[in-house]
Parts: C-alpha cells; sequence; structure tokens
C-alpha cells in the first residue's frame, strides 16, 4: 500500500496527479488574507491556506488556536458580529460574502463536515438510512438516483448495509462515523472538513477510518481538510501540515517539516508526543 | 508526606466477575479478572477500547458496581462489606480522578471551597502548626502548580487543564494513599497532557501513592506504568511490563492495539485484515477477539482459552500464543525466535 512516510514526498505528487483536475492551476479550496474580527479582536489571520483536489491538509493546533473559527469560515458560518476581510475561495467561488443561496448549494453538498461527536452529528430519530436520503433530497438529488448514490456510498465506506437500518444510539462510534462519511460521498462532497473525526473513538478504529480518508482520496478524489490536535496521525496522512497557533499558520509544509520544526510552537507540539518504546532504542 | 498507617492498604481483587443486571447470563461479564493486586507506591494500567471493562474495573474497585463473583478486599477487609466509618475511611484513602473533566467540579463552587470541602471531609489530614483552612488550600494548589489566586475562581474561569489540577488537589486534600485516574489527559490539549503527567508523576514519588490508570492511550501508559494489563470484551488477554508488551507482544490484540497508534517519523499503519478463518468464530464460545484477529484459526482459536503464564512476569490468553511466539508490533508478523 502507499503508506505516507514523513520523507515520502515524491510519492505523495505522482497519486494527487492521478486524479483528474477540472482545473489543474486554481487551487480547490484558497484561503488568503483573511481576517475574522468579533468585539473588537482578531481571532483569525490567515495569510494563505490551500487545499488541492484529492489532497489530505493538515490543520493542527491546540484548544482556541483557531481551528474551529477557521471552518466555520469556510462554511460560511461565522457569527453575524464577526467583521470578514479577505477572500476564501472554493472551485472559484468566493465565500466571504456569498448569498445565502450560494452557500446552500456549497455548504453540505460540495463541502461536507465530518464531526467528532460522530453519534451526535446524526439525527436521533431517523435511521441511517433516512438520514441519508433527507440529506441527499436537501441537497436535491432525484429520488431515482439516491439509492444508486447510497449505494455506491454503503460500498466505498464498507459500511455493512444492515447498519442503515439502526438509529444512532444502536451504532458504536466507528459506525455512526461511517455513516457521516458515507453521506460525504454520497453528496459527491469535493472536499471534507474533518474536525477532530477520530480522536473520540478508540484507536484501533481511528486507524480504520483514517486508512478509509485514504481510500476516498484515492477513489473519489476528495480532498480532506484535517483538523486535529493529535499531530503524528495528521503527519502519517497529510499531504502538507498547517500548524495554527493564536489565529495565525506558524508553520506550514510537508510532514517533513516535523523533523526540524521551526516555530517553538511547532517544537512544542512536537515534544509533547510521548514517545513509545522502540524495538532499536531497547534492544532487550 | 511518607505514608505512616501501618496496616495494609493494598487492594486485592480475586477471581472477579461483574455482569450487569439484565445482561444475558450466558453472555460476556462486563469484566472479569482473577486477580489484581494494587498497593501505596505501586502502579498498575488497565489499557482496552470502549466495553473492554476499563471503567467496570474502577466502580467495582470503589464499591460503586457489587460484582457478580468474586471479592474486592482493601487493606484486608471486604469493599463490599464495609459500612460507616470503615467504608468512609476507604473513600478517603482510595481517590477517584474522573475522565471528566468538566462535570467533576460544582460549577457553583469555587475551587477553593471545593478543596477545602475535600479537606474537612477527609478528617482535616496533614493540617501543619499553625495554618488555617484557607493556607490548607493554599498549600494544595501550590503542589499541583497553581497559583493561590485559584482558588477565589469558579471552574469555568480557568482552563482545562487547571481544571484536572484543581480536581487532583481536591483529591489530594482527602489525604489518599491510591489514586484512581480515569484517562486523565483525555481532551487536554498535548502540551498541557504532558504537563499532567508530570504532576501525577511528581506527587506519586512525594506522596507514595499507588496509581490505577485507566487508558487507551499507550504513550500515557508506558510513560507512567511499569506494569500494563490489556483487557478486550471484559476479560484479560494479556499483562506483563509495559515495555515489553509494546515491544514484543504475544496477544494479537496487543499488537494490534501498539500498531494502530500513530507516531511521528513512522509510516501510517492499519492493524491486519482478520484472517479467513475469523469469520467462522463464534465470540460467544470461542476467542473474543477470534473475529478481528490476523492470526485466528478455526479449530484452536474455536474454544475458549485461559490466561497461561509466559514467565513468572507475564500472561496471554490466546489459542496460537505457543505456535505465534512475540509478535512484531509494527507489522504484526510474528517475530523471528533467536
Amino acid at each position: 500500500m502507499n503508506d505516507v512516510t514523513m520523507n515520502d514526498t515524491t510519492m505523495n505528487d505522482t497519486t494527487i496527479n492521478a486524479t483528474p483536475t477540472k482545473d489543474p492551476v486554481a487551487p480547490l479550496l484558497a484561503v488568503r488574507e483573511l481576517t475574522v474580527e468579533i468585539g473588537g479582536v482578531t481571532l483569525l489571520d490567515i495569510d494563505e491556506l490551500e487545499t488541492d483536489r484529492a489532497e489530505i491538509v493538515g490543520l493542527v493546533g491546540e484548544s482556541g488556536a483557531g481551528k474551529s473559527l477557521l471552518q466555520a469560515a469556510i462554511l460560511g458560518l461565522l457569527p453575524v458580529s464577526a467583521r470578514v476581510t479577505g477572500s476564501i475561495r472554493f472551485d472559484g467561488i468566493e465565500i466571504v460574502g456569498a448569498s445565502r443561496r450560494t452557500m446552500h448549494e456549497v455548504r453540505g453538498g460540495r463541502i461536507a463536515v465530518v464531526l467528532q461527536a460522530a453519534r451526535a452529528a446524526l439525527t436521533p430519530t431517523l435511521r441511517s438510512d433516512e438520514w441519508i436520503d433527507r440529506a441527499l433530497s436537501l441537497h436535491d438529488v432525484p429520488k431515482a438516483e439516491r439509492a444508486v448514490r447510497l449505494a455506491h456510498a454503503l460500498d466505498a465506506v464498507r459500511l455493512d448495509p444492515r447498519l442503515l437500518h439502526r438509529y444512532p444510539h444502536q451504532l458504536s462510534g466507528g459506525e455512526a462515523q461511517r455513516v457521516s462519511i458515507a453521506l460525504a460521498v454520497a453528496l459527491r462532497a469535493e472536499l471534507v472538513l474533518a474536525d477532530e473525526a477520530t480522536s473520540a473513538l478508540d484507536v484501533t478504529v481511528q486507524a480504520e477510518v483514517a486508512e478509509l480518508f485514504r481510500e476516498l482520496r484515492a477513489s473519489e478524489g476528495t480532498a480532506f481538510l484535517l483538523v486535529s490536535h493529535d499531530l503524528a496521525l495528521v503527519a502519517g496522512l497529510a499531504h502538507r501540515i498547517n500548524i495554527i497557533e493564536r489565529g495565525r499558520i506558524v508553520e506550514h509544509g510537508g510532514p517533513e517539516i516535523l523533523e526540524h520544526p521551526a516555530d517553538p510552537v511547532t517544537q512544542a507540539l512536537v515534544a509533547a508526543k510521548p514517545a513509545l518504546p522502540r524495538a532499536d532504542a531497547t534492544a532487550a | 508526606m511518607t505514608p505512616t498507617e501501618t496496616f495494609d492498604a493494598r487492594f486485592v481483587a480475586t477471581d472477579l466477575e461483574v455482569r450487569y443486571h439484565g445482561s444475558d447470563p450466558k453472555g460476556h461479564p462486563a469484566f472479569a479478572i482473577d486477580r489484581l493486586e494494587l498497593q501505596p507506591g505501586h502502579s498498575l494500567a488497565l489499557v482496552g477500547e470502549s466495553g473492554s471493562g476499563k471503567t467496570t474495573a474502577i466502580r467495582t474497585l470503589l464499591g460503586l458496581v457489587r460484582p457478580t463473583r468474586g471479592t474486592v478486599t482493601w487493606a484486608g477487609r471486604s469493599v463490599a462489606a464495609m459500612r460507616g466509618a470503615e467504608l468512609r475511611t476507604f473513600r478517603t484513602a482510595v481517590q477517584l480522578i474522573p475522565q471528566d473533566v468538566d462535570g467533576a467540579l460544582d460549577p457553583r463552587q469555587t475551587i477553593g471551597s471545593a478543596i477545602a470541602e475535600g479537606w474537612r471531609a477527609g478528617g482535616r489530614k496533614g493540617l501543619r502548626p499553625s495554618e488555617d483552612q484557607t493556607a490548607v488550600v493554599r498549600r494544595l494548589l501550590d503542589e499541583v502548580g497553581l497559583p493561590a489566586s485559584v482558588a477565589a475562581r469558579h471552574p469555568h474561569e480557568v482552563s482545562g487543564g487547571q481544571r484536572q489540577r484543581a480536581i487532583i488537589a481536591r483529591a489530594l486534600a482527602v489525604g489518599p494513599r491510591i489514586l484512581l485516574l480515569d484517562e486523565p489527559t483525555s481532551g487536554l490539549d498535548a502540551t498541557v497532557a504532558v504537563r499532567i503527567l508530570e504532576l501525577i508523576e511528581r506527587l506519586r514519588g512525594e506522596r507514595g501513592l499507588g496509581t490505577l490508570l485507566i487508558s487507551h492511550d499507550l504513550g500515557v501508559v508506558s510513560r507512567l506504568c511499569p506494569r500494563t494489563v490489556v483487557l478486550y470484551r471484559g476479560e484479560v488477554v494479556e499483562s506483563g511490563p509495559t515495555a515489553r508488551l509494546l515491544l514484543r507482544p504475544r496477544h494479537p490484540y496487543t499488537a494490534a492495539l501498539r500498531r494502530s497508534v500513530p507516531e511521528l517519523g513512522v509510516p501510517f499503519r492499519v492493524p491486519l485484515l482478520p484472517s479467513g478463518s475469523a469469520a467462522a468464530i463464534n465470540p460467544m464460545v470461542g476467542c473474543r477477539y477470534g473475529p478481528r484477529c490476523a492470526y485466528a484459526l478455526a479449530g484452536p482459536c474455536s474454544t475458549r482459552q485461559e490466561l497461561t503464564g509466559v514467565d513468572e512476569a507475564a500472561t496471554v490468553r490466546c489459542a496460537r500464543a505457543g505456535d505465534l511466539g512475540a509478535i512484531d508490533p509494527l507489522s504484526e508478523a510474528p517475530l523471528l525466535r533467536t
């Protein structure tokens, strides 16, 4: 399999190019000189953040760094009191100041969200199939096509069809997360904002869901903005990493930047990861 | 602050089995263990994923859940039989640091008042000459690395890391001999979590506390506990020195758990897929991990396995332990024996 290693950047380039790109030049998502000010305080000040089609980009930072606010900005869900300058372009569409109608087309359908609280993200009174069907219907997918899309999505996320007849409380965290991801696939989302999508899962299940992201990137050409505090997880999955602190991107680059982090914030994050005993370190 | 009591403040669980009322009597117990021992100054980790029985284990040790079979004793007395003053002594000697940092403190109470209440409830232990309650609170806050000003704050006015420190200070106020730590760093930022681990390590050394750590985070476990018990669906699948379990696990589940942990500088890995025979294994009568196991064999893994000793320090419950030997945690392939 195509393991992403920290040194292996050439492989990333070839696999990205293997997926057809609608516009080979423009990135799918481009955040430029974005500032968000709420109550007179500048909470985000992002010079540049990009995600190409079929690319996994990591956004790593601690609580309060601005990860959630940046996602809210990308989804056009900032509070009305927020003052925004700069630009967020998604496939050429300007999101800053976009109309409700534009956002209805983009949000959910083309930019999907997978949240940390997998079960809470589903509707408690709807079975998984009803939930996905309703969302497809809200995004104007014709009834005849919904079944086809659902079947494909189930296959893509390797979800047991029997689980579709369950309510959220009857699903495990990992199963609920697969249902969430299946919806993104069924909607043919081009970008998935994965907000700590695996951090509430057991570590073995986390690895399976992370592998699913990689598979969907390869099979569906989905791009992922992987938002997490887990540096090691992001480093293992992402082609590019952005370290965010106090609303600014303090360091960005390929996963290899973590070998010799330049910024003190990145250095602290690298140092905080508890090391596990290694065979080469302790030849016992 | 060395322990002064002369009695044996030790937890011993023997032949323990916990089933919840209403659960299938033929089904798996929520938690079962042949023997578990914990004493002040020592530490042990229970590792496993959701549903492995970690929380049930803690609740049973605390006497909040009555075991269906077996006993938990503390200082030689059955926890289930304790009443009155004896129960109060037990409850002060054993303190829980719960997983839910946000819900563990009363939102209407200042942190100083919560710590003072713990101190009074614990029988005003460790009062030094010329100290009043305010001074005790200040000293406890200082011990966990918080400024005295935190005493006047409410839980929502401090950060998550400070809240966890305050919870630890309140536990210390009671004068415990043993801390039960339930995922003490989950939900905290990585840089904050490291400081909490350092604090726990320091307190353990200074106060001679015994610690039982419940966690799914192998990084935290390897840092805090020299010995680990790995649980899967309520039963022990492997136990032994932590470093050995992580370097040369013998149970395929331990190996999968180790392999799944993301590490900087190590390529992303997924646990091996179940073997062709895995689907044929009924976890109700055979190996509980069988349906997920890369090494499952229809014959040997279809019947229940007992926990068997690897040597004096380690045990494993796996029908294939004999022929697999130690497993390379990174490739999950058996290590060649030399």
